[in-house]
């Protein structure tokens, strides 16, 4: 049976033949798939640890939250025959008018890996299907990507459409994607913006994890 | 703010889309000294020769100087044109260069492969010989012309537009009545003297450079050609950015519509000079671009383009008085604007397509053409399956986002190779290196791939002293400043190296998802052509070394050149030309990439450098 320190190793060194095998060894060998979650929320740490101590580069974020999703998908079934364990609900999605996923996914599979329910509504999400979404799932934070200066606009008819829901003050909102600053958090009315996926992660935890801070 | 309060201010250089930070009350030649540029200043930068004149186009400088209001007003400048010697930089600011700086300064690749083009224009012409009115032959000037083609071509209801008329009078003065008519179809669109030719032009608008080439429409040959940088670029070095300028202000729409037609009026003037002949003799012309480009040429609405799922207004072929835009040309001739496949997969595609005849080949093939982004097209003649997919691999080919790159110019590094522990460099123009241009940069990163100066995923490793502690993070020492132009330092950084492998992964991913989509293998591609500027200076070698192209095993690597000016000519020339256009783009499926789940698995996987490092196949 393969030890759960070398899932948590094959992962944090990008090794995505290796870390799959593992999981499928692991899970072969009984071992409870929260444990191998766990395992790989550490790796998935150590990774985030060493981007931002500049060991690892955005291409190795990407790389790891492939490794992580096709993990998550193995060990699925397993974690939902036996209840959630998740911290805290995050709805998130690339906003209206905008494509661009590579760093919302990186975003995401950090969430997740931090033990974050993250419902994931994909890209070119309209503010009507956020808004109906955080309804349905009741969830408290709301994270929207962009990458266009255009996409500004999409996150400000979001902030507003949560406050015509009358959603506002019950829902965190983040926001993030390349140009994204404290000037467009002011303008599009956001709570906060993180730089990167680490930061979007410590903005969660403040958040959802009140023990964390 | 450093000690003496000055704030720090971005000053770019547009076309060259060269940038630094300096410290407020900077002079703009300092500056661009700083950066490399050659900015003229006989005098040395005292205000003396007025030979720095550069234009500001956005932000905040110093107002002139009492030496500089002297030459503002006797040197006729314009507005916002300053002595870069003079202007101080009071916030980040964005230059524009004078044309004759670009004169010499970037390489545009012309030039495509073609085969002898097969002519079937829809422009005639006819050569006649009038009498000149009298009380006996009182005929109008129309009913001469239209008489004499009757008993010529036969017997069709002639039209013409007053400014033809206009063109016939003056002509028939100079020449005696012996003359040249054009025609298109039955309208009578143009007269020249007599024993003139029927010229076309044929333009292929790219993000940034116009390529222009002059052809004899009966003969297809070409009589001269030439290309300029594309005078939008200080609006926006990226066609996105160039396209949020325009939505965000309508009244802009018409400026960058004049910018290029411009251009192609200055190209149209300097090519017909070479030829010797009038740009009133430019009989048709034909123009490819990618779908931005054509859309801020025609001044279609682009709020569309900006938004997903980024549609195209108008992706059919046009055709259009070229009057309507203003083209030099002559009265009443035609403009013929490819069509587009759709979104960003434009006019310029389907024109390479057209010129390689990758539509119609027998060979399974791979077509691409590398920019900002990045076209690919995918036929499998097995299966007959033709598709296509546009890619944002970014401007680090093109020397953006890049700190040491630069566009292919004078003093850019293009060719990099270790011999015996040794970096050797080779610029453009054999100059001192001011920076790294695309083709350089792959030949770099391939060679530190080789000899083990970064590992699998593109990590730098610090094996020697090349490989240094910078400001942020590690970097390789490229070019010493003791041996640079402008004496710093040319490096890569890790941060380079990152962009360069997210350029490169998009590419590499977009290629293997269509290889999926059509299940086509990778051993069953027979051919790769790699069109354009940058994919015709590329190693292709170096540049399946570290993944930009895949490795495929039985397909021969080809560099075609211009392609896209290529199809501009073919379909300049050639009615048959136009209709295998309107035909590629009726065939052609568009690929989404963000609709197949593995794009983004293939993306993270394609940032890595393919193994074995030191074994790279031949191709």
């Amino acid at each position: 049976m393969p030890s759960l320190d070398a899932i948590k190793d094959a992962l944090a060194e990008l090794n995505e033949d290796l870390a799959l095998q593992l999981v499928k060894d692991a899970l072969a060998a009984k071992t409870p798939a929260f444990d191998i979650l766990q395992a790989c929320q550490d790796g998935m740490t150590e990774v985030g640890r060493r981007f931002e101590s500049q060991d690892y580069f955005v291409s190795d974020l990407m790389m790891s939250g492939e490794i992580f999703k096709q993990i998550g998908a193995l060990l699925e079934p397993e974690l939902k025959a036996s209840g959630s364990r998740t911290v805290g609900k995050i709805v998130f999605g690339t906003v209206k008018g905008d494509i661009h996923d590579i760093g919302k996914d990186i975003v995401v599979n950090m969430l997740k890996s931090s033990n974050f329910e993250v419902i994931d509504l994909g890209v070119d999400v309209s503010p009507e299907r956020f808004v109906s979404s955080l309804k349905e799932s009741g969830a408290t934070v709301l994270g929207m990507s962009g990458l266009l200066t255009l996409a500004f606009d999409s996150m400000k008819s979001t902030v507003q459409a949560l406050q015509a829901a009358g959603l506002r003050e019950h829902v965190k909102v983040m926001i993030g994607g390349g140009p994204v600053d404290g000037s467009v958090c002011a303008f599009v009315g956001a709570d906060e913006w993180g730089a990167d996926a680490q930061h979007a992660v410590r903005l969660a935890k403040n958040w959802l994890v009140p023990s964390s801070l | 703010m450093d000690s003496t309060g000055a704030a720090d201010c971005r000053v770019t250089f547009q076309p060259i889309g060269k940038r630094i930070v300096v410290k407020a009350g900077t002079s703009l030649l300092d500056a661009g000294r700083a950066v490399g540029l050659s900015i003229s200043a006989n005098c040395g930068g005292v205000g003396i020769c007025g030979k720095c004149r550069v234009k500001v186009v956005s932000g905040k400088t110093s107002p002139p100087s009492r030496i500089e209001q002297a030459f503002l007003e006797t040197e006729n400048f314009g507005p916002n044109e300053r002595l870069a010697c003079e202007a101080r930089v009071a916030s980040s600011v964005v230059v524009e260069l004078p044309p004759e700086f670009d004169a010499n300064a970037q390489r545009l690749l012309v030039a495509g492969v073609a085969d002898e083009l097969i002519c079937d224009p829809n422009v005639e012409s006819h050569q006649i010989a009038l009498t000149a009115p009298s009380l006996q032959d009182s005929r109008s000037h129309y009913m001469r012309v239209a008489d004499a083609l009757n008993a010529g071509v036969g017997s069709r209801d002639w039209t013409i537009q007053p400014a033809a008329a206009v063109q016939f009078s003056r002509i028939v003065q100079q020449s005696g009545w012996k003359l040249t008519a054009f025609s298109r179809g039955s309208e009578l669109i143009g007269f020249s003297g007599p024993g003139s030719r029927a010229v076309g032009l044929a333009v292929d608008v790219g993000c940034t450079k116009i390529a222009a080439y002059l052809l004899d429409l009966q003969t297809g040959k070409q009589l001269a050609s030439q290309g300029i940088t594309n005078p939008q670029i200080p609006y926006g070095e990226d066609l996105i950015t160039r396209l949020v300028f325009v939505a965000r202000d309508n009244g802009q729409t018409e400026l960058m519509a004049n910018l290029v037609r411009d251009a192609i009026n200055k190209l149209a003037a300097n090519l017909c000079f070479q030829a010797k002949i009038s740009t009133e003799e430019i009989a048709e012309l034909c123009i490819v671009g990618n779908t931005a480009m054509t859309h801020l040429l025609l001044g279609l609405p682009v709020e569309q383009l900006l938004n997903a799922p980024f549609v195209s207004s108008i992706d059919r072929d046009i055709d259009m008085r070229a009057s309507e835009l203003a083209l030099k040309s002559a009265p009443g001739a035609n403009v013929h604007i490819l069509p587009g496949i759709g979104g960003f997969i434009g006019a310029d595609h389907v024109a390479m397509i057209l010129a390689h005849g990758i539509d119609r080949s027998e060979k399974v093939t791979i077509g691409i053409d590398i920019g900002t982004n990045t076209e690919i097209v995918l036929h499998n003649s097995r299966t007959d399956a033709i598709v296509s997919t546009s890619v944002p691999s970014g401007p680090a080919f093109e020397g953006g986002h890049v700190r040491d790159g630069i566009r292919a110019a004078s003093g850019a590094i293009e060719k990099a190779f270790f011999v015996d522990q040794v970096l050797e460099v080779r610029t453009i123009d054999n100059c001192a290196p001011l920076g790294i241009c695309g083709s350089g940069i792959v030949d770099l990163l391939a060679e530190l791939w080789r000899l083990n100066y970064i590992d699998e995923r593109g990590h730098l490793l610090q094996r020697d002293q090349l490989v240094r502690s910078g400001k942020h993070g590690l970097e390789f020492l490229v070019v010493a400043a003791a041996q640079s132009g402008h004496g710093r330092d040319i490096v890569l950084t890790q941060h380079d190296i990152t962009e360069i492998q997210l350029a490169k992964a998009a590419i590499h991913a977009g290629i293997v998802t269509l290889l999926e989509i059509t299940n086509t293998g990778a051993a069953e591609v027979e051919e790769m052509v790699v069109a354009g500027a940058f994919g015709s200076y590329l190693d292709l070698r170096n540049s399946v070394a570290i993944g930009l192209l895949p490795y495929l095993p039985h397909a021969s690597y080809l560099q075609i050149g211009n392609a896209a000016g290529t199809g501009a000519r073919m379909a300049l020339v050639s009615n048959t030309c136009r209709e295998r256009a309107r035909m590629i783009a009726r065939k052609v499926t568009k690929v989404e990439l963000k609709k197949h789940e593995n794009f983004n698995r293939l993306l993270a996987r394609a940032t890595r450098f393919p193994a074995p490092r030191n074994k790279v196949p031949t191709l």
